[in-house]
């Protein structure tokens, strides 16, 4: 079995940059809101990356299901990360009940469960000899729907604050906002609508475009030419 | 996760113009004015509880007696208050902060000064500045301004510092230096207690002064600032002198003081200070000081002139490492 085919590298490359941006961006604060939930999305994206990886790499019927559930569950993460994340940058913007915050942790662990421990129900085929899987189409539909419900409510949160911003945060929201649209949309295109027509072929390519705002904020971050430490 | 939010007193005396959604600049000018100032900017209330206290409007000249306001103010509210912004006029910043870092040393809750980009209620002669800014930069900067430094109130900073564009500067660093159109003020040395990159990013070094707290009411308005040309002589008798109580003189770094002057100054018998940023050349019977801001040297000598029964020796304090002023 080959490892490291040209999907797989580009699949590990990926992941790799997105922990390393992670832990790069923990450290400078885990206190501060923004880093935190930046590295949530980061760390939530490698681990999406991963199970990709090892979807590639299934050697039974059984681990062919798992890492073909596993990655909508991390999925579901970056994008639940990246919402809270589109709330706090670069400063909190939106009062939400403390309803709405368990709400959003019932529906994650219902999908997290859904797609992981009870992913029969989700993956209804999974077949390593004819390389097929098949995912229920309800189970699909709805969770389809419920993702992208949170990816527009990002991108308007991030819209809304950048019409009413100045200065610095208009530019920084507006590198932002590109940067999660490219990946949220080539996201979504390659590893949700492609697989709900059964095209699995390009789901390596959904990972890179997460890259573009790591590389927006690693520009935020190296292009300030002030000294902050002692 | 969601922690406490922070219970902060905003004073406002001057530098509150901004420009809402409809593209008025809106500005307070007496106290009917804050409701709708703050209206426009919803976020404050969502980062930290808010109170409000006007101590200057926007057209009211900001000087010593409102910096002592200001000082008595958080003076009174030190228990109430987890933190303090003031808002005042971008001309006035470093010399709010210098002066409030003088009044009230070491205490264990952040002072952070900022204020718009723009001030005054009248806009005609402003006009084009203003309507650049708008296009350029989507406002006037004290919306940013007033979220960073309420960010920034969260990590504990040991001295007055000053929020302006992405820097957050100690007051006693802070210079004017038009860098680029968000940042009119720079450290002297570049190196800051944070800046904005992503996020507001504070160095986590910093912590509060554990040295005891002190705190002052008064600054003297009697301190006479020259300015010294070499060969323009000084016209002043000692009978002028009779109104001041301090001298500060700003000398050139590399000539010493004509004698003529020299004699003056001993003429005149007051506590005299001679500075430069680089280098001073002293001068008998006064105290020679660079290395620090100009703002620094005649905030402090004002300091120091109105609280000399408490503070003893001038000289000696002048030299001293008041609140970091010589780093």
């Amino acid at each position: 079995m080959i490892i490291f085919t040209p999907q797989n590298t580009v699949l590990a490359l990926t992941g790799l940059i997105n922990l390393a941006m992670g832990i790069f961006i923990l450290s400078r604060g885990q206190r501060n809101r923004v880093n935190l939930y930046f590295s949530l999305v980061t760390l939530a994206n490698f681990f999406w990356t991963f199970s990709l990886f090892f979807w590639y790499l299934a050697w039974s019927d059984q681990v062919l299901r798992l890492f073909s559930g596993l990655p909508y569950t991390f999925a579901w993460l970056v994008v639940v990360s990246l919402f809270y994340f589109t709330i706090n940058f670069p400063y909190k913007s939106l009062k939400y009940s403390i309803f709405f915050n368990y709400f959003i942790i019932v529906v994650s662990v219902a999908i997290v469960a859904y797609t992981t421990f009870f992913n029969k129900y989700f993956v209804r085929v999974a077949d390593l000899n004819t390389n097929s899987v098949y995912y229920d189409q309800w189970g699909h539909l709805i969770y389809s729907i419920l993702l992208i419900l949170l990816i527009l409510a990002s991108i308007m949160v991030l819209f809304k604050k950048y019409k009413v911003a100045e200065g610095i945060f208009k530019f920084q929201l507006k590198l932002i906002l590109i940067g999660v649209l490219v990946g949220t949309i080539f996201g979504c295109y390659f590893n949700l609508i492609l697989y709900y027509f059964g095209g699995f072929k390009y789901d390596w390519f959904g990972p890179i475009f997460t890259l573009i705002i790591s590389i927006v904020v690693f520009y935020f971050i190296y292009s300030s030419k002030d000294k902050i430490h002692a | 996760m969601p922690k406490k939010k922070q219970k902060i007193l905003l004073l406002l005396a001057g530098g509150t113009c901004l420009i809402d959604k409809s593209g008025n600049v809106l500005s307070v000018k007496e106290k009917a004015d804050i409701h709708t100032w703050l209206k426009s900017m919803p976020e404050l209330n969502i980062l930290a509880d808010i109170e409000t206290v006007l101590v200057n409007g926007e057209d009211d000249i900001v000087g010593l007696h409102t910096w002592q306001e200001i000082a008595g103010i958080i003076d009174k509210n030190l228990m109430d208050a987890d933190a303090f912004v003031v808002v005042t006029k971008i001309d006035q910043i470093i010399a709010t902060a210098l002066s409030l870092n003088f009044l009230l040393q070491n205490l264990q809750k952040n002072i952070i000064v900022t204020g718009s980009q723009v001030s005054g209620s009248n806009f005609v002669d402003k006009k084009e500045l203003i309507s650049q800014l708008k296009a350029k930069h989507g406002g006037l900067g004290l919306r940013t301004n007033l979220i960073n430094a309420l960010q920034a109130t969260r990590q504990p900073l040991p001295g007055v510092a000053i929020m302006f564009g992405t820097r957050l500067i100690a007051a006693t660093k802070a210079v004017y230096r038009c860098d680029n159109e968000i940042n009119l003020l720079a450290s002297s040395d570049n190196s800051y207690w944070g800046r904005v990159d992503f996020g507001v990013n504070v160095r986590s070094d910093l912590t509060h002064n554990h040295y005891p707290t002190a705190i002052y009411k008064n600054l003297s308005n009697k301190v006479l600032v020259i300015d010294d040309w070499p060969g323009a002589p000084w016209l002043w008798s000692k009978k002028d002198m009779a109104n001041y109580q301090a001298i500060v003189v700003k000398t050139s770094p590399y000539q010493p003081l004509e004698p003529a002057k020299q004699k003056q100054i001993s003429a005149w018998a007051l506590p005299t200070v001679i500075y430069n940023c680089q280098t001073v050349s002293p001068v008998k019977g006064t105290v020679a000081i660079s290395g620090c801001s100009e703002e620094t040297v005649i905030i402090k000598t004002m300091w120091a002139i109105a609280n000399q029964k408490q503070l003893g020796d001038f000289d000696s304090i002048m030299q001293q490492n008041i609140i970091g002023e010589f780093n």
